[in-house]
């Protein structure tokens, strides 16, 4: 069998499509950035993907609202191509900005009826940009990206991150329907590391299907041991970071 | 999106040559490109935000995020393919003509002509006057108070702009993107500081680029020359203790300076570049860039009708880049495990002009602390030499606030405690110090800010071949580089100073944190 291929979806403004496609060949896909036009142009070229990687950046510079531009570029040129891929299987994974596209598209948490967005990421309580690390505590659920994982420690570097339901309801219903699969944990001193107020720590969601993933962490910046901030003296360096068994379940899944 | 082109287009081999368009806009940039060959410029195809400009605005126009590249015309349909696919319009303005003349046209008509080589070279030259007259060195006054203690400098010292956290600002940018920093700049288990800071050069290979700064501004009106050249070492030093190879240095210089019409001010400027030039040479470092912003002056008329001028004092922001083979063999700053060795590596002098502890009021006067090159350069090439032999744990350059406080933040960076003993520091005593007491020669060991030296820390079962390592050089080098045991890390959660006569300081590592992060 061929090694499955990811395709990087990137836009102007997008900075982490490189290590997001070195992530995920190295944990054995075959990964190809593409440019949204390209892909608006010809939208049969997701056909040769089994996976879909929104990364992380300043979409369109975050004019707007982050992600905001993107999220309309993808649905209004590209809108049947992303529920085809969906629907034929594909595995769809946003990251901090992807994330913010993947909640604005309605691919992940939107009205079934309106396909209105129920759940969206709004401005840090701080008001400021964060560059920080913090620890995680997955429940994955059926979501096929965190098979696996429990407690791991990830960065985070974003400003507009706070994950907001439209009602409590719509957080619990989430809730309950085990979507709410990624959550901000305690540090070492039993210290929150939710970096920006997200309601419930709500760091990551899926889909119904466990198959779309959107999640502020970056687990690209996590792949080698040596890009955590203590790796020096306290991590064997040429051990695997936490972050890499996210996309060696997603290759796994679609092999 | 600008930037995503020009990565693209410089992938694919798209321009000969680029220039960002800055002060003086297209004028400059395509004045600079065009300086040998000349060009033919139709500024009417500039795109313009605004209806009405003139040629004359269109061609000196400063409006951002643009920039001029030279096109070969077979690869113009790629280029402007790639502008398209990022969003980006690029528009052709222009030929290089080789003809050695610049042509400006506007709407049909020749708006401008000029030789080239008249442009570049043909004003006549300005001739300004310097001066420098070395201020007189004050005498060393101790300022202190009469309950002072080796404690109570160390919290001062932490707090002080210079030496306090930058981790407010440094988390509000993204300083992980792209994944490739290995050596960031608040790291180990306390999030302590870092010396330089390493990057991956490509994602899944092994070698390195290391940066590091130097920065000495509290000597610019003391001794511009020992500011620059302070600064231009601590760069290096940074450098070398995050892994940098000293034998491969490239420097930028960053002048910020005042008003340099003034003779006085150019005394300084021409002080300060006089040390650029002997730092470079005297570590086969070349400067392979730099910037600078002249003219810093704040101009005021008082109440009486007097003006007044103040320049900003004479700075130099020294950069230091370097290369380390492989990232994985780096060490960072923050102390490691406990029964580990500290050592010193390179001579200390009593000198405390311009230094941390004259800002936190307990000294005042003396000398500034000079750069010794030549054995800067020893320093340098042992270091590097032990960190590649495998012999550290940890390295740390001593820079503001001197050894104490390289200490107390590779403590804080480790979470770990740590016992000094001053006695042991080589010291060279010019007599610096006069009417000192006991305390007065301690503060002076522990918070001299002498250049061009390093903490490091030595696994125990590598303190042997480290010390044959030292030994073997000073024998070989004479006595330029000394270095010395001076204490190692230790179980508990303080970090305990011992004076020359034998007293106990000691301060817990929370309390150095919270100091350091401004708290009280």
């Amino acid at each position: 069998m061929l090694s499955p291929r990811a395709l990087i979806l990137r836009a102007p403004g997008t900075n982490c499509d490189h290590e997001t496609a070195h992530a995920f060949e190295r944990a054995g896909g075959i990964a190809r950035r593409v440019h949204v036009r390209a892909l608006a142009e010809r939208p049969a070229l997701a056909d040769d993907f089994q996976i879909l990687c929104i990364p992380g950046g300043f979409s369109y510079g975050d004019d707007i609202a982050s992600g905001r531009i993107f999220a309309l570029e993808l649905t209004s040129r590209l809108a049947d191509a992303l529920v085809k891929f969906r629907d034929r299987g594909g595995l769809i994974l946003g990251i901090c900005n992807g994330f913010q596209v993947l909640l604005q598209t309605g691919l992940l948490l939107a009205d079934p009826v309106s396909g209105a967005a129920r759940a969206s990421l709004a401005h840090n309580t701080s008001g400021m940009f964060i560059d920080r690390w913090v620890h995680l505590r997955a429940v994955p659920g059926r979501c096929v990206f965190l098979q696996g994982m429990d407690q791991f420690e990830l960065p985070v570097a974003h400003g507009e991150g706070r994950f907001v339901t439209r009602s409590p309801e719509d957080f619990a219903a989430f809730d309950a329907a085990g979507q709410l699969v990624l959550r901000y944990g305690v540090d070492a001193a039993g210290s929150s590391c939710n970096p920006n107020g997200a309601m419930g720590d709500v760091a990551g969601v899926c889909d119904e299907t466990g198959r779309i993933l959107g999640l502020m962490p970056h687990p690209e910046r996590f792949i080698d041991a040596v890009q955590y901030p203590a790796w020096n003296g306290h991590l064997a360096p040429a051990a695997a970071g936490a972050g890499l068994p996210l996309f060696a379940n997603a290759i796994k899944a679609v092999s | 999106m600008l930037a995503d082109f020009v990565l693209e287009a410089s992938r694919q081999r798209l321009f000969h040559a680029i220039t960002d368009c800055g002060a003086g806009g297209l004028s400059s940039a395509v004045g600079e490109m065009a300086a040998t060959l000349g060009a033919e410029v139709d500024l009417d195809r500039v795109p313009l935000k605004y209806d009405g400009l003139s040629a004359t605005e269109a061609w000196i126009s400063e409006a951002q995020e643009r920039m001029v590249l030279a096109v070969a015309p077979a690869d113009w349909d790629k280029l402007a393919r790639v502008a398209a696919d990022e969003g980006v319009e690029a528009t052709a303005i222009g030929t290089f003509t080789g003809a050695g003349t610049l042509v400006l046209r506007w709407e049909g008509r020749t708006a401008g002509e000029l030789d080239c080589h008249f442009l570049h070279e043909g004003r006549p030259r300005r001739r300004l006057a310097s001066r420098y007259v070395p201020p007189a060195v004050a005498p060393v006054a101790w300022t202190g108070k009469a309950d002072d203690s080796l404690s109570a400098c160390l919290l001062d010292l932490l707090g002080t702009p210079d030496i306090a956290s930058k981790e407010w600002i440094i988390r509000q940018y993204d300083h992980e993107v792209q994944g490739c920093s290995i050596v960031k700049p608040l790291l180990g288990p306390g999030a302590g500081p870092a010396d330089g800071t390493v990057i991956r050069g490509v994602l899944g290979r092994d070698r390195g680029i290391v940066l590091g700064v130097g920065l000495r501004h509290r000597l610019g009106t003391l001794d511009p020359y020992q500011m620059a050249a302070g600064g231009i070492v601590e760069a290096i030093a940074n450098a070398v203790a995050a892994g940098a190879d000293p034998a491969r240095i490239a420097l930028l210089d960053n002048f910020c300076w005042g008003d340099c019409r003034r003779e006085e001010s150019l005394g300084t400027l021409v002080e300060a570049c006089r040390a650029c030039y002997d730092m470079a040479v005297a570590f086969a470092a070349p400067f392979v860039s730099g910037k600078d912003s002249l003219n810093n002056v704040f101009a005021w008329t008082d109440a009486g009708g007097t003006h007044h001028e103040r320049s900003i004092p004479p700075t130099l922001l020294a950069t230091a880049m370097g290369q380390v083979e492989d990232i994985h063999r780096v060490v960072t700053p923050d102390l490691k495990h406990v029964g580990n060795r500290l050592a010193i590596v390179g001579l200390s002098r009593d000198d405390l002009a311009g230094s941390q502890l004259e800002l936190v009021g307990r000294v005042r006067g003396g000398r500034v602390p000079e750069v010794d090159a030549t054995a800067c350069r020893q320093v340098f090439e042992s270091v590097a030499a032990a960190q590649r032999a495998g012999l550290l744990a940890a390295c740390h350059d001593c820079s503001d606030g001197g050894l104490a406080v390289a200490v107390a933040e590779m403590a804080i960076g480790g979470g770990a405690a740590a016992r000094i003993e001053l006695a042991g520091v080589p010291l060279q005593a010019a007599g610096n110090a006069p009417n000192g007491s006991a305390l007065h020669s301690d503060l002076t060991i522990a918070f001299t800010e002498t250049p061009g030296r390093f903490i490091c820390e030595v696994p125990a079962a590598a303190a042997d071949r480290f010390a044959a390592h030292m030994n073997q050089l000073l024998a070989s080098q004479g006595p330029h580089m000394p270095w010395a045991w001076i204490g190692e890390v230790i179980a508990g959660d303080q970090l305990e100073i011992v004076s020359t006569t034998g007293t106990f300081a000691a301060v817990s590592v929370a309390n150095l944190a919270r100091a350091w992060r401004g708290g009280t």
